[in-house]
C-alpha cells in the first residue's frame, strides 16, 4: 500500500540519518525490539540488560533474572508505564554505564568476566544515592528486575508459591 | 428515524428496567418472577457470567505489566485510572474517559462501568443495613426532607434480599447496625480481635466486628440453584468470578430472570427519553437509540423501572421532557438534578503493631473489621452533623531484604522475614444533600448517542472538612489506646465521586413539592415511573448503599405489581 511504502522510506530515512550522527565506536547497534519503540536503545543494550539481570540475581541450581525474563519485564515496564522524562534519564543514565564500561575493559558488559561484572555492579551500588542519571538507571532496572523475577512463574510457583484459589483463610497460625 | 420494521406489539412489554446493575438486576428478578414480561434494556455490551470474564483464571505473570494500567492509557483516561479497582485484569470492565465525557464543573470523578451487570461486577461488596438512626437522620438533624420510610417498612425486603444474595456476617445487636439472614462470617484476626477488645474496653458506644459483605461463605440451596458455589477468597472479584461466590447481577439475579422464561435482554440499548403521554398522564415506554447503529426504536410497557445508575437515572429523567413535564420528567418540584450527595472517604489512618509477633493469619478474605458510626449517634455531640463509619484491617506481609546484589540477594529473595502487623482503618462519612450540589444538562453539547452531556457541581463543605479532622483524632486516639506505633495519617482530598457511593437527584419524600418520589420509589406525579437506584436516596448514611438499592427495588416492584393488578396504575 502507498501509505505503508510510504512511512516505510520515512523509517528508513530516519535510521540512516541516526546511523550517521552515531560515534564509530556504536556504530553495530540495532536498535532494540520493537515493543520497546518509547526507548532509545539497542539490541547490545538489550543484551547489556540481560546480562546485569544475570549478575543481579544469578543462575544458580536455579534459574537467576535472566533466565525469567526480568530484563525484558523492566523493559516492557519503561516504555509502557514510566513518564517520558523518566524513560530519558532510565536511558542516559544507561548510556553512561555502557561507555563507562567500554572505556575501562574496553570490552561490553556482556562481553566481561563475571568477576568484572560483579566489580562493575558492586561500584554502581555504591552511588546508588547520587541522585544522578546512572544511579537513577541502576536503582529502576533494579528494582524492575526484582519485581519482574519475583513475580516470574518461576517463583510463584517454586519460590514462594501463589495460590489461584486460597480456599479457606486461617485466621490465626503460629509462626 | 422510529423504527416501523416490527410491529409495536413485538415492542410492547409488561414491564421495562432501564439498568442492568445491581438495582435494575433486582427489579428484573422481581418483576419476571412475578409473571411479568420484561425488558431489561442495558446501554452496554452483555457480559455473561463466567463466558465473558476473560482474565478469571489468569496467573499474576501472565499480565504484561504485573496489573499496572500502562502511561499511555492512564493519562488518556485520568479520571477512571484513579479507581483502585482500574488495573490491568478489570480495565475491561470500566468506561474510559474519553469515551464517555462529561462536564465537571467542580472535580468530580464518575466511576462507571456500562455493561450487562454494570458495577455489580466491580463493586466492593459491602452491605450493612441502615437502621432508623439514618433514615430519622433528616427529620432529627434538619436537613434534607425526611424519609418517608423507616427501618421497619425495608427490614423485611433486607431479608428478602439478604437471603437469596447472600450475605455473610456476625449477628452483633448493635442497634445502630440492625443483624441481618446471615451466612457465617470469615471473621477476625488475632490483632483485630485485640483491637476490638481495646475499643471495647475504653468507648461505651464503639463496636469493631467483622463487616458484612455479599459472599457465599456456606451456600444455601437457594445460591447452589443459581449455579453459584462456595467463595473461595480469591480476592480477585474484580475480574468477574468463577464460582459465582459473590453477588452480582451476572451471576446471581439476571440468570434467574432469564429462568422464569419472562426476560428479554437487551444490550447495546442507549435510552434517550421515557415517553409521556399528556392524555393518559402516564408513561408509556422509552425511546431507545442502539450504541452502534443509533437506529432508534421505542418500546412500550405498563410500568418502568428506571435503574440508570445514579446520576444516569437525573439525566434520563432531566432529559424526559414533555409537554406535562417541561423540566423532566416528575420534576414537578423542581429539585429533580439537586440534594445529590455522596460518601466522604478521604482520610485514612495506618500504623504498625509490634505485638503478636509469634501469629499470623492464612490465606485471604474478602472482607475485615467494620466500626458502624458512633459520632451523634444518640444526640448531637461534635461541632459537624452526623458522623463517620470505618474499615479496620490489620495484616502481615513477607519482608524481603533487597539491598546488595548476586546470590546474597537471591537468597534474601527466596527468606521470609515477617514484618509487623500493619493496620489501617478508612472513614466513610456520611455528607449532606445540598441544594447547591447538583447534576444538569447541557444546553448543547451533546455525546455520540444524542445525549446532552451531563454538568456535575458537586463538592465537599465545612462538615466534611471538620468530619475529616475528627475521623484522624479519634482514630489517632484509638490507635494510640492500642500501643500501635509509626501512626500516619493522610488525607487524599480525593474528589468526590471516587468514593462511588454518589446518591440522590431524585430523592423520595413525603410531600411532591419538595420531592420526586413517593415512599414507594414512584414518581409523585407518574405512578407507573419507579425509581430504586441510588438517585432515589433521600439522605446517604454511612452505610454502603447497594443493599438498600436491592431491598427498595423489590419492595418498590411488590408494589408496582400489586398496583398493576388493582388497576391503579
Amino acid at each position: 500500500m502507498h501509505v505503508n511504502r510510504r512511512s516505510a522510506i520515512r523509517q528508513l530515512l530516519i535510521i540512516s540519518a541516526g546511523a550517521a550522527l552515531l560515534p564509530a565506536c556504536v556504530n553495530d547497534k540495532k536498535p532494540a525490539a520493537a515493543a520497546y519503540n518509547n526507548l532509545d536503545i539497542s539490541v547490545d543494550d538489550e543484551a547489556m540488560l540481560a546480562a546485569i539481570a544475570g549478575t543481579l540475581i544469578p543462575a544458580t541450581d536455579t534459574p537467576g533474572a535472566r533466565e525469567v525474563d526480568a530484563h525484558a519485564f523492566a523493559l516492557r515496564m519503561l516504555n509502557d508505564c514510566y513518564k517520558k522524562e523518566d524513560r530519558e534519564r532510565f536511558v542516559s543514565g544507561l548510556q553512561q554505564f555502557r561507555d563507562g564500561v567500554r572505556k575501562k575493559y574496553n570490552k561490553s558488559y556482556a562481553a566481561c568476566t563475571s568477576v568484572e561484572q560483579e566489580a562493575i555492579i558492586t561500584a554502581a551500588a555504591a552511588r546508588q544515592d547520587a541522585g544522578d542519571d546512572a544511579a537513577y538507571f541502576y536503582n529502576t532496572f533494579k528494582r524492575l528486575t526484582i519485581q519482574g523475577y519475583t513475580s516470574s512463574e518461576y517463583y510463584l510457583t517454586k519460590v514462594e508459591v501463589y495460590k489461584l484459589v486460597p480456599g479457606k483463610y486461617i485466621s490465626s497460625v503460629p509462626v | 428515524m422510529i423504527n416501523i420494521n416490527d410491529s409495536a406489539k413485538e415492542r410492547t412489554f409488561d414491564a421495562i428496567v432501564i439498568g442492568s446493575g445491581i438495582s435494575g438486576g433486582w427489579a428484573a428478578k422481581e418483576l419476571t418472577e412475578k409473571g411479568l414480561k420484561t425488558l431489561v434494556l442495558e446501554r452496554g455490551r452483555n457480559v455473561q457470567h463466567l463466558k465473558d470474564y476473560p482474565t478469571t483464571n489468569m496467573m499474576p505473570w501472565e499480565f504484561p505489566h504485573r496489573g499496572q494500567v500502562p502511561l499511555d492509557i492512564a493519562e488518556a483516561n485520568p479520571v477512571v485510572s484513579r479507581c483502585y479497582a482500574y488495573r490491568e485484569d478489570a480495565m475491561h470492565f470500566f468506561v474510559k474517559d474519553q469515551e464517555h465525557p462529561y462536564v465537571q464543573d467542580k472535580p468530580f470523578d464518575w466511576i462507571r462501568g456500562y455493561q450487562v451487570g454494570g458495577k455489580s461486577l466491580l463493586w466492593a461488596r459491602q452491605t450493612q443495613r441502615w437502621s432508623d438512626f439514618d433514615f430519622e437522620g433528616p427529620a432529627r438533624d434538619g436537613f434534607a426532607v425526611d424519609w418517608p420510610i423507616r427501618y421497619k417498612d425495608l427490614a423485611p425486603w433486607y431479608s428478602h434480599v439478604e437471603k437469596f444474595a447472600g450475605i455473610s456476617g456476625d449477628r452483633d445487636g448493635l442497634p445502630q447496625l440492625p443483624d441481618g439472614e446471615f451466612l457465617p462470617a470469615v471473621g477476625l484476626n488475632d490483632v483485630e480481635k485485640y483491637f476490638r477488645d481495646v475499643v471495647a474496653k475504653s468507648y461505651k458506644d464503639r463496636h469493631v466486628i467483622y463487616g458484612r459483605c455479599a459472599h457465599l461463605t456456606e451456600p444455601q440451596q437457594i445460591h447452589l440453584d443459581q449455579g453459584r458455589v462456595q467463595c473461595q477468597n480469591r480476592t480477585l472479584c474484580q475480574r468477574g468470578c468463577p464460582f459465582g461466590g459473590y453477588f452480582s447481577s451476572n451471576a446471581s439475579t439476571l440468570p434467574w430472570a432469564a429462568k422464569t422464561g419472562n426476560l428479554t435482554l437487551q444490550p447495546d440499548s442507549v435510552v434517550q427519553e421515557i415517553l409521556y403521554d399528556d392524555k393518559k398522564q402516564k408513561a408509556t415506554g422509552v425511546r431507545v437509540i442502539d450504541a452502534h447503529t443509533k437506529a432508534v426504536t421505542d418500546y412500550f410497557a405498563k410500568v418502568i423501572f428506571v435503574n440508570a445508575g445514579a446520576l444516569n437515572t437525573n439525566l434520563l429523567l432531566l432529559n424526559s421532557v414533555s409537554g406535562r413535564f417541561p423540566n423532566g420528567l416528575g420534576n414537578d418540584s423542581g429539585t429533580l438534578g439537586k440534594y445529590v450527595a455522596f460518601h466522604n472517604y478521604r482520610a485514612r489512618i495506618s500504623a504498625l503493631c509490634h505485638d503478636f509477633k509469634q501469629v499470623n493469619d492464612e490465606g485471604r478474605r474478602p472482607t475485615s473489621a467494620y466500626l458502624p458510626r458512633f459520632r451523634n449517634l444518640y444526640k448531637q455531640e461534635t461541632d459537624f452533623l452526623r458522623g463517620y463509619a470505618a474499615g479496620f484491617f490489620a495484616g502481615r506481609g513477607n519482608h524481603h531484604d533487597t539491598s546488595g546484589f548476586g546470590r546474597g540477594l537471591k537468597e534474601q529473595l527466596a527468606a521470609k522475614t515477617l514484618g509487623p502487623w500493619y493496620v489501617g482503618s478508612h472513614m466513610m462519612g456520611e455528607t449532606i444533600p445540598k441544594a447547591s450540589n447538583t447534576v444538569s444538562l447541557d444546553p448543547s453539547k451533546k455525546d455520540e448517542w444524542g445525549m446532552p452531556l451531563l454538568h456535575i457541581n458537586i463538592a465537599y463543605d465545612d462538615n466534611d472538612e471538620k468530619m475529616v479532622k475528627d475521623f484522624q483524632e479519634q482514630f489517632t486516639e484509638m490507635y494510640t489506646k492500642a500501643g500501635f506505633t509509626d501512626i500516619r495519617v493522610e488525607d487524599s482530598k480525593q474528589a468526590p465521586g471516587l468514593d462511588i457511593h454518589e446518591m440522590g437527584g431524585a430523592r423520595m419524600g413525603h410531600d411532591p413539592e419538595t420531592s420526586v418520589l413517593n415512599k414507594w420509589n414512584q414518581v409523585h406525579a407518574c405512578t407507573n415511573v419507579f425509581v430504586t437506584d441510588g438517585a432515589c436516596m433521600t439522605s446517604t448514611s454511612t452505610q454502603n448503599p447497594s443493599l438498600t438499592y436491592m431491598a427498595l427495588s423489590a419492595r418498590a416492584v411488590d408494589h408496582a405489581v400489586t398496583q398493576l393488578k388493582k388497576g391503579e396504575i
